[in-house]
């Protein structure tokens, strides 16, 4: 009984490790930095884009479980990114634009993109006369790190990043 | 010896799926499916079972139109973004702090005391409203309150299911068709039926008492994980209390009795430590609270 239980957590562990020195990942957000801390707002290393395709590296003991320190060689960058920032799907965009697209080949599941996507919007915004304005000028309003941290920073207030 | 035998592979099945499950943001779950192709090749065809963070940033922004086409915005930059800091602020402490087009405040210029957060973050709060906080912890709580609602996807789950499995199944046969063929009208149309949804339940039903109560529970989290003081979400529920009329189209109609969010706070809050901050930071917190929504 006891020798079984060992066999199964060796092979648990075993097949775990190999799957983990495998782990690849893809950017699930239009842009996101890559940090050098895992904190959203530790120093950054880099930037990735929708799409992009990263290993992920060994968890450092005590990692953050809502970050992974990923690497993209393409790009020559290494660090820090949060979970909610990326999908295990391959994500596969056409050519020259935003829009992911499906690749139906083997071991693919990439389907971002062809659901509700530009070109619904496009459709959507013409059929019922939306006014999208407003919304895209949101879109503009991004602060900086900086003056998130020096907010944070001058309201005594914890400028850790969110590395709980 | 025979029996745990046959549950090894049950059990190394269970521990993959739940592995699977505790990663990322996919938006493809449980119902991930392989077939075999015509020709023989593997072909793998996913039965996509929720919104991929792309498709939520779609929706999002055609809720936040939708609303936006009968109600105006307020167009003073300074307060907009001293909001859209502290939002930041707030959100790098959710535990979402990246969706596809990230979070953004707007505020309308309404007596009303609403808000309305469209799926991916765009959120959308009445001058009204942020007269119920007194200081910045307490718009902090307006904002990590509306910010919860997006980490928990709150908006998505008001499509009805009819509408989701219809553009599920939409997606699927456009995922094995590498040919690719235009299916934008009949999606535009599951669009239109999704975003009416997720709109009615935003102005005028309002999400359960649960959910609601789920929102205010992580609020205090956020504003906790921040450093701002949680007691200020009961103090700026009270003066809602005060300010929202019987009847009222706005949070009357569509948010649970302030005194049952009070009494649901304050049963968390029991017992734990407050969060102090220095007479320095406090004044300074003020002093920008004032100079950007004094005026509100």
């Amino acid at each position: 009984m006891s020798k079984v239980c060992l066999a199964m957590t060796a092979f648990l562990v075993l097949v775990s490790a190999v799957a983990f020195a495998d782990q690849k990942m893809s950017v699930t957000v239009q842009e996101v930095k890559v940090r050098a801390t895992p904190s959203a707002l530790g120093k950054i290393v880099g930037t990735l884009v929708y799409g992009d395709r990263v290993t992920i590296l060994d968890q450092p003991a005590g990692s953050p479980q809502t970050w992974r320190k990923i690497s993209m060689q393409e790009k020559g960058i290494q660090g820090w990114v949060s979970l909610s920032a990326l999908t295990e799907k391959e994500v596969k965009l056409q050519a020259g634009s935003q829009t992911a697209q499906t690749g139906a080949s083997s071991g693919e599941y990439a389907l971002a993109g062809k659901g509700f996507n530009e070109e619904v919007e496009k459709q959507y915004k013409a059929d019922g006369k939306i006014d999208y304005t407003w919304v895209d000028r949101m879109a503009t309003y991004k602060p900086t790190d900086d003056q998130v941290l020096a907010f944070l920073k001058a309201g005594g207030l914890n400028t850790s990043g969110g590395a709980q | 010896m025979k029996s745990i035998l046959r549950f090894l592979p049950l059990a190394f099945l269970v521990m993959v799926l739940s592995a699977c499950t505790s990663i990322g943001g996919g938006g493809i779950g449980f119902g991930d499916v392989m077939q075999l192709g015509e020709a023989g090749s593997k072909v793998v065809q996913a039965e996509q079972t929720e919104f991929t963070p792309e498709q939520e940033y779609y929706i999002g922004r055609a809720v936040a139109a939708n609303i936006l086409s009968t109600r105006k915005a307020y167009d003073n930059r300074s307060a907009t973004d001293y909001l859209n800091v502290l939002e930041r602020a707030l959100a790098v402490y959710s535990d979402r702090p990246d969706t596809f087009g990230g979070y953004h405040v707007l505020i309308m210029d309404s007596d009303e005391i609403n808000a309305f957060s469209a799926p991916g973050g765009l959120i959308l709060v009445t001058r009204g409203l942020l007269r119920c906080a007194t200081n910045e912890d307490g718009v902090a709580a307006i904002l990590a309150h509306e910010t919860s609602h997006v980490v928990l996807k709150h908006g998505l789950n008001a499509i009805k299911q009819a509408r989701k499995t219809a553009a599920f199944q939409n997606l699927a046969v456009t995922a094995a068709n590498t040919a690719g063929g235009s299916n934008v009208r009949e999606l535009t149309d599951i669009f239109k039926d999704s975003i009416a949804d997720i709109t009615n339940t935003l102005v005028n039903n309002g999400y359960s008492r649960d959910l609601e109560f789920q929102a205010d529970q992580m609020a205090l989290v956020i504003m906790r994980r921040a450093g701002y003081d949680p007691r200020a979400f009961e103090a700026m529920l009270k003066v809602m209390e005060t300010k929202l009329k019987p009847g009222g189209l706005d949070f009357a109609k569509t948010h649970p009795d302030p005194k049952d969010r009070i009494a649901q706070v304050d049963k968390t809050l029991a017992g734990q430590m407050s969060v102090a901050a220095s007479p320095d930071a406090l004044a300074a917190r003020q002093a920008r609270y004032q100079a950007a929504l004094g005026g509100i």
